[in-house]
């Protein structure tokens, strides 16, 4: 997955593409049921982008697919890249599948970088890890790597702390970190949210030019709608612990069928008809969090909800080629 | 950071004149007459006299303070009254056994507590054995603990002498003591530590990576949870040197704090005051070496002393 | 802060030395009521960081100022001082002409007069309070008429109707507990509102709700905001007239909609430039600008940290020597030898003022030559 361009000492391997799929997922932490049956595929090469606000689940989606749930969590369903299940998967095998078929990258890179040891180092683990090199050599492609990921002095980077280095180099290293393990599936939780949106646009085109050259899977978590749109071929969005739509992303925007994805395709960035002093559109209400209303989780901000939706939790329904929703609505319209 | 360093150790100069004032201060608290010690019972009043003036007992408290802080720091700190030594020759002399005693007891009480709090780390609940230390040490106080050591196995069952001094296997019972005193405090907070850590989000990136078990501890955990060891370490000292001075009394072990102690009962207050100084000067040296460890260790307390 | 009230002379070194015309731009339309706030050529130095490096503006009544830039830009400084958390090192704050008084005593006559929201609702709130003491609290330290019915309905003006005195912070949600917090704010009746990022850390769905809110507070109480964001377009939709500030500075100020339509310093292109797409059709497919120069500083090149000159001489001042003129100077790809050698002053273009030595003559002129993303309006 290392682009052809990367130049590093390293022996370039091109592991196969390799496509997501999870299916029936639950996450519980105790008796909090966070993600409550969750099913989605990513093709290989594509990006999917997995939107939605807090406690709607997402990040727990992002830790079960990367087996990186804390303690005390549990996770049923399958998650699947390639042939190999990571649900199922445990000691020497989910090791060796760890970095190398799915990799993580978290949303606050300070915390997640040794506070003690340099970003080359960091990165250069991986190197010998994965690729058995020696330090010499892994130190080399680290600098590589990090010139790969759009850092200007990579070698002075290289030599740096955690603490030293700008929120964007961070996760610049963060993205090394991930990449040199030639992983066929990239888990993104929400990397640039805390970033500067100058900071955010580099880091967005960057992941974009590297996706389209090592064809990788990527799977985008992320509230911004904005980044939804500049980066994902699909979207699946996400309330309750539930994927309330799913589809490609032109379709989700022009012709959103659930009407939390309406109002998420609406908010205020987005508006740039709207005059000044104009009041948005807003949906009334609060996400819920670890709490959930029995039946369709969005019922009670829906302006549209029916008397089965505090009932039954809707099914989910196919309406357009690739495009899915689970709302009761979607049998009433014409 | 020359700086720092500078206000540092004006602070560390700073304290040891607190203490050495303070200490001056207490001893015309205690009781006790020490011309009438130095010159025996039968003396005469003329001759009591005569010591007093001798030692300058009848000048106002601060005059006598500021001859002792002038002779200090010429290295002069007073003669015994009763030893008629120099106080500076009697404590250089007791200087390597204190030394060797705390050091094997900072020694132990760092390795025991230490890798208790590893291995009960590694444990998501904390183990019955912690849980029996903490009951059984943390709350025996140093010469208890020091009694009964001497007791069981050097009385009752003889395995070590009981006579007093250095030498051969007289080391064991006195750094044993002191270890032990001191495992809980640093077993416990190297626990926390490490669950802190293993639970950082740093942790699970080296997981992500699919490193082993034993690599993600080695490379990751343990030099990030033991860190604060070495702080504590640097706090304790002062601790440690006041189980010395129990520990040497109840072993007798011919050490400064069996000297400070035999002082306190003869009223000899020059020696007294040396071995407070003293003991001052070596806490701030200690505090001193902890940081300039912790800053050639943890590259970010280097930023924080600009 | 100074000691004398300086009035601006031909000899003075306040920068705000602008032609009238500008001046009416910092101030709003010409024959406008006196200003509510005024900050005139205000300094604020930490340490070795220059947080504000010459800061000029003015709020008139019932307006909303908004203020914009990225992390470190110094939005949040401008807020406390204007609350009166802090003073300037220079320069002046001055309400309703009056400048800002020393006294900690007299500034309590500031602080009825101008409220504030701050950002984290999990934070600005003492958890150990009631809801109704904490929209209490200003009035008994204010002196002002109290009980049960004016907090309530304080609360319901800011949408919590059904609040109950007796609950605590921690029961709410964040969008709540910002409701929370306005309502405190407005108890004194407050002629301006700070609003520092107050729907940041919130969800999107709830930020709407909130900006509805006080969009509707400012029409019925022509209260005059100070609306702080690092968000353009919120900040486009919020305000009247908009500064964009960065490292310490305003470089660009003027009415909201021309500037985001037009913007004529490079670092507001830049600013919406990187504003994500609002469709997938208005991607820039295949455009991958260069990683942003902030890579090509190790250490994080806030602009305002002058530390490198500062620290090493220990005085605050000789960091002047040290850093470029124009602050945006290293990230700006129109930059010439000028930029590096004279400081840009605020200028007046095209019904805004703009500090740069190379301004954008255009709206469809970009910096990296790049088919610009359309901002139009319509």
């Amino acid at each position: 997955m290392i682009a052809a361009g990367a130049g590093t000492t390293a022996d370039r391997r091109r592991t196969q593409p390799a496509g997501l799929s999870v299916s029936d997922l639950h996450v519980r932490y105790g008796s909090s049921h966070a993600v409550r049956g969750v099913s989605f595929s990513v093709p290989a090469g594509r990006t999917l982008a997995l939107v939605g606000e807090s406690g709607c689940g997402k990040t727990s989606v992002a830790l079960a697919v990367s087996r990186l749930l804390p303690a005390g969590a549990t996770l049923e369903g399958s998650v699947r890249v390639g042939g190999l299940d990571l649900a199922c998967a445990a000691g020497r095998e989910l090791r060796d599948a760890r970095g190398r078929v799915v990799a993580y990258m978290p949303q606050d890179a300070m915390a997640a970088l040794n506070p003690v040891q340099s970003a080359g180092r960091q990165i250069a683990e991986v190197l010998r890890h994965r690729r058995g090199l020696g330090r010499r050599a892994a130190a080399a492609g680290a600098v590589a790597l990090l010139a790969q990921v759009g850092i200007r002095d990579p070698h002075t980077a290289a030599r740096r702390c955690a603490h030293e280095l700008s929120g964007g180099m961070r996760q610049r290293v963060m993205l090394a970190i991930a990449l040199a393990g030639d992983p066929q599936v990239l888990v993104a939780d929400e990397p640039t949210t805390a970033l500067d949106v100058t900071v955010q646009a580099g880091i967005l085109a960057l992941v974009r030019r590297l996706v389209a050259e090592t064809h990788m899977t990527l799977v985008w978590i992320t509230h911004d709608i904005g980044v939804v749109a500049e980066i994902a071929d699909d979207v699946a969005v996400m309330y309750g612990g539930l994927i309330v739509e799913h589809g490609p992303v032109r379709e989700i925007f022009e012709r959103p069928a659930h009407p939390y994805t309406g109002a998420l395709v609406r908010s205020p960035r987005l508006s740039r008809r709207a005059a000044a002093k104009e009041p948005f559109d807003a949906i009334p209400g609060s996400p819920p969090l670890g709490e959930f209303p029995p039946g369709c989780p969005f019922h009670t901000r829906c302006a549209h909800a029916l008397a089965a939706c505090a009932e039954r939790m809707p099914e989910t329904l196919q309406i357009a080629d690739g495009h899915r929703v689970a709302c009761h609505l979607t049998g009433q319209r014409a | 950071m020359a700086r720092y360093l500078a206000t540092r150790v004006g602070l560390g100069v700073l304290t040891i004149f607190s203490v050495v004032l303070l200490t001056f201060l207490l001893m015309f608290v205690v009781p006790g007459d020490p011309a009438r010690a130095i010159a025996g019972p039968r003396a005469t009043p003329q001759v009591l006299a005569l010591v007093r003036a001798n030692l300058h007992l009848n000048e106002p408290v601060m005059t006598q303070f500021w001859r002792y802080l002038v002779g200090m720091l010429h290295g002069d700190l007073g003669v015994s009254y009763i030893q008629n030594q120099p106080v500076a020759t009697l404590i250089a002399q007791r200087l390597p056994a204190t030394a060797e005693l705390g050091l094997s007891g900072l020694a132990l009480e760092l390795i025991l507590g230490g890798a208790l709090g590893v291995w009960d780390g590694l444990r998501p609940k904390r183990s019955r054995l912690l849980a029996v230390v903490n009951v059984g040490l943390l709350s025996v106080p140093t010469f208890s603990l020091a009694f009964l050591l001497l007791l069981a196995f050097g009385y009752e069952l003889s395995w070590f002498p009981i006579d007093g001094g250095t030498g051969g296997s007289r080391i064991v019972l006195p750094a044993l003591t002191l270890g032990l005193f001191g495992m809980p405090y640093y077993a416990n907070v190297v626990r926390d530590s490490m669950q802190e850590t293993l639970a950082a989000a740093y942790t699970r990136t080296a997981v992500a990576k699919g490193l082993s078990r034993g690599a993600i501890i080695r490379r990751h955990v343990l030099r990030n949870a033991l860190s604060p060891v070495l702080t504590m370490a640097g706090l304790d000292f002062a601790i440690l040197l006041s189980g010395v001075v129990f520990v040497e009394t109840v072993f007798g072990w011919p050490g400064i704090g069996q000297l400070q102690t035999q002082a306190f009962y003869d009223v000899d207050r020059p020696v007294l005051m040396g071995t407070v100084v003293v003991a001052a000067v070596l806490v701030v040296i200690a505090t001193l070496t902890i940081d300039l460890l912790r800053m050639l260790i943890d590259p970010r307390t280097r930023v924080q002393a600009r | 802060m100074s000691s004398r009230p300086r009035h601006p002379g031909p000899d003075s070194p306040v920068r705000a030395a602008v032609p009238l015309a500008a001046g009416t731009l910092l101030g709003g339309a010409p024959g406008a009521p006196e200003p509510l706030l005024e900050l005139v050529d205000v300094h604020k130095h930490y340490r070795s960081v220059r947080a504000l490096d010459g800061v000029s503006l003015s709020i008139a009544p019932g307006e909303t100022l908004g203020m914009v830039g990225e992390s470190g830009c110094g939005k949040s400084t401008v807020a406390r001082l204007v609350v009166a958390l802090e003073r300037p090192t220079s320069g002046r704050l001055c309400f309703r002409g009056e400048p800002y008084p020393r006294s900690t005593r007299a500034l309590r006559a500031i602080r009825r007069r101008v409220g504030v929201v701050f950002q984290d609702p999990y934070d600005s709130l003492d958890p150990r309070f009631t809801v109704g003491q904490i929209v209490d609290e200003p009035l008994r330290a204010h002196r002002l008429p109290r009980g049960e019915e004016r907090v309530r309905e304080l609360l319901a003006d800011a949408g919590m109707r059904d609040a109950e005195l007796d609950s605590y912070p921690a029961q709410y949600s964040g969008g709540q507990r910002q409701r929370i917090g306005i309502a405190r704010a407005l108890a004194l009746e407050p002629e301006l509102l700070v609003l520092d990022e107050p729907t940041s850390a919130l969800d999107v769905s709830v930020q709407a709700q909130i900006l509805n809110l006080l969009l509707e507070l400012q029409r019925r109480r022509r209260i005059a905001y100070l609306f702080i964001s690092h968000d353009l377009e919120v900040v486009r939709r919020m305000s009247d007239r908009v500064a964009v500030i960065y490292a310490g500075r305003i470089v660009e100020l003027g009415p909201a909609a021309s500037i985001t339509a037009s913007p004529r310093h490079p670092y507001t292109r830049a600013l919406i430039d990187a504003i994500p797409a609002p469709t997938p059709a208005h991607r820039q497919v295949g455009m991958d600008r260069p990683a942003e120069d902030e890579g090509a500083a190790i250490r994080a090149p806030r602009a305002i940290d002058t530390a490198g000159g500062a620290r090493a001489s220990g005085m605050a001042g000789a960091g002047r020597a040290a850093r470029p003129a124009c602050p945006y100077a290293p990230r700006c790809p129109r930059r010439t030898e000028i930029c590096a050698a004279a400081e840009p002053q605020l200028r007046p273009a095209d019904g805004r003022l703009v500090a740069c030595h190379h301004p954008l003559a255009g709206a469809g002129e970009g910096p990296a030559s790049q088919a610009p993303r359309p901002l139009a309006l319509s």
